[in-house]
């Protein structure tokens, strides 16, 4: 067996553990001779031995979900921003339904206010596609480009059409443009900044799904500064979406919040009522040790 | 600007069979807008969307989760086109590791750097018997990241599909509605620089035997 005819895919069910007897012994015969298999063998299980599921992947699966209006970059510069905007009118147009569904997605178990245009709460579509004449190493390839990529290579791609002149952009920032700012400075570390523009959100666009999760947000943000403010959050959480898709993450982070508050008697019945209404919570052992150790 | 082609679509991509993937009712329920059926898929594949942005930019890196986010909206949007050529899994990971790619090269471009200062896997737990072989495997595994970062991009997602995704050729094939054969050709090319990278590092190229 030649270099040129590696049994690349044996190499993946030997990772797998699927090879037969004579499959195996094949292998090992090819792997004596070929040091890029050995290589790209050895390569596959040091991946395989770290990329397992960990610890909080369910929470990252649930605040994913309850995120699936697309968060702007925080790096994207202001004329990218401008290009996805006018890819976004072209996209959503073609694609209702999808355009309906997310939006659904995430006033699950939330009263759902109406869609306002104006105040930019509405999901937009990824970035337009990259340009199939850009080199190997373009750095400016926005994320959800990989999509538009996908997609691009499925169907034929029509001629461009003149855009459309873009409208106006309103001087005062919309909701989404709220939040993605708040996210931006909560992953940057600036928390007072988040702050800030988290309570601004909530100000302008208090019916907004934006708003609605900010509350969580906000009081992560607050546990440990002023868990009694992180308290008031969670609960505002609840209140309007009792059934929400961050519910579990809201009421973890209500009991958290009391404990710190030293209120233990109150953690304790947000605790058993996280236990109750989510039992296979990733929470669960931590509630369970909570309520054990409850007076 | 000439309209794109539509590929050269190999007879072993035909359309996988209705009911031999688990994820595709739920995937076609998705694509028209069903949020119940949206929610649920997105639930399901979050585990091969985190594989994807963790072994491209790193287990710890500070971009898994914005990545994985961008990379399950991606798959919202991209569901319409989706057609049964590969499983829905094998879609979602290869848009999970398309976004991973670019917000690392994006990353390494800016000169923000996080990435290539972030040995993210030097203490990582993993199933390797000593602390010498965790740190040799995370040694490894940041060869490759390098590498990806200068590898032609078709090339670089073969071998990442491949080697971090654990897809076959013709998974690999069938994912990009590439031809085998393309398929096979550029995991050779990203086989050997990858060697030739290993073969730079001593210790590595010893435990490898590369010389052999």
């Amino acid at each position: 067996m030649t270099a040129a005819h590696c049994p690349d895919d044996r190499l993946i069910h030997a990772r797998a553990g699927s090879l037969s007897q004579r499959e195996r012994l094949e292998l090992e015969a090819h792997l004596a001779g070929c040091a890029s298999c050995r290589a790209l063998l050895q390569l596959g299980r040091d991946f395989d031995d770290v990329l397992g599921a960990r610890e909080g992947d369910e929470e990252i699966g649930a605040r994913i979900t309850a995120n699936l209006s697309p968060k702007r970059s925080p790096r994207a510069r202001p004329l990218l921003v401008a290009g996805v905007l006018l890819g976004s009118v072209a996209a959503a147009a073609a694609m209702p339904g999808v355009r309906q569904a997310v939006s659904d997605v995430l006033f699950a178990g939330a009263e759902r206010p109406a869609l306002d245009v104006n105040h930019g709460a509405e999901p937009s579509i990824p970035p337009a596609r990259r340009a199939s004449s850009a080199p190997e190493e373009a750095p400016e390839i926005p994320r959800a480009a990989a999509a538009e990529q996908v997609a691009a290579e499925t169907v034929e791609a029509p001629a461009p059409t003149p855009a459309r002149p873009s409208p106006i952009p309103s001087p005062q920032p919309g909701a989404a443009e709220l939040f993605a700012r708040a996210n931006a400075n909560r992953s940057n570390g600036d928390a007072a900044g988040a702050r800030r523009t988290y309570a601004e959100l909530q100000r302008r666009f208090p019916s907004s799904k934006e708003a609605l999760v900010s509350h969580v947000s906000l009081g992560r943000l607050e546990t440990n500064s002023d868990p009694a403010a992180a308290v008031r959050h969670f609960d505002a959480y609840l209140g309007r979406a009792p059934r929400g898709a961050l519910a579990e993450e809201a009421l973890f982070g209500r009991a958290t919040a009391q404990e710190a508050m030293g209120n233990s008697s109150a953690a304790r019945a947000t605790w058993q009522q996280l236990l109750q209404r989510f039992p296979s919570s990733i929470y669960a052992k931590r509630a369970r040790s909570r309520v054990a150790a409850a007076p | 600007m000439t309209a794109r082609l539509l590929p050269f679509r190999p007879p072993e991509t035909a359309p996988i069979p209705r009911g031999a993937d688990a994820l595709a009712a739920l995937a076609e329920a998705a694509a028209h807008g069903k949020p119940a059926a949206i929610r649920t898929l997105v639930v399901s594949v979050t585990p091969t969307l985190l594989r994807a942005a963790r072994g491209v930019l790193g287990v710890r890196h500070p971009e898994v989760e914005d990545v994985a986010q961008e990379a399950a909206m991606g798959l919202v949007t991209a569901l319409p086109r989706y057609r049964r050529e590969c499983s829905v899994l094998h879609f979602a990971g290869r848009i999970g590791v398309l976004t991973a790619l670019a917000t690392r090269r994006r990353l390494r471009t800016r000169a923000e750097g996080r990435h290539v200062e972030f040995h993210e896997d030097d203490h990582e737990p993993s199933a390797a018997d000593t602390p010498n072989e965790a740190l040799l495997a995370a040694r490894r595994r940041q060869i490759l990241h390098d590498l990806c970062d200068e590898l032609p991009g078709e090339q670089a997602e073969a071998l990442l599909l491949h080697c971090v995704m654990g897809m076959t050729v013709d998974e690999v094939a069938a994912a990009s509605s590439t031809p085998r054969n393309t398929v096979r050709s550029r995991l050779r090319l990203a086989k050997h620089a990858l060697r030739t990278r290993i073969e730079g590092d001593q210790r590595l190229s010893e435990l490898l035997e590369l010389d052999r």
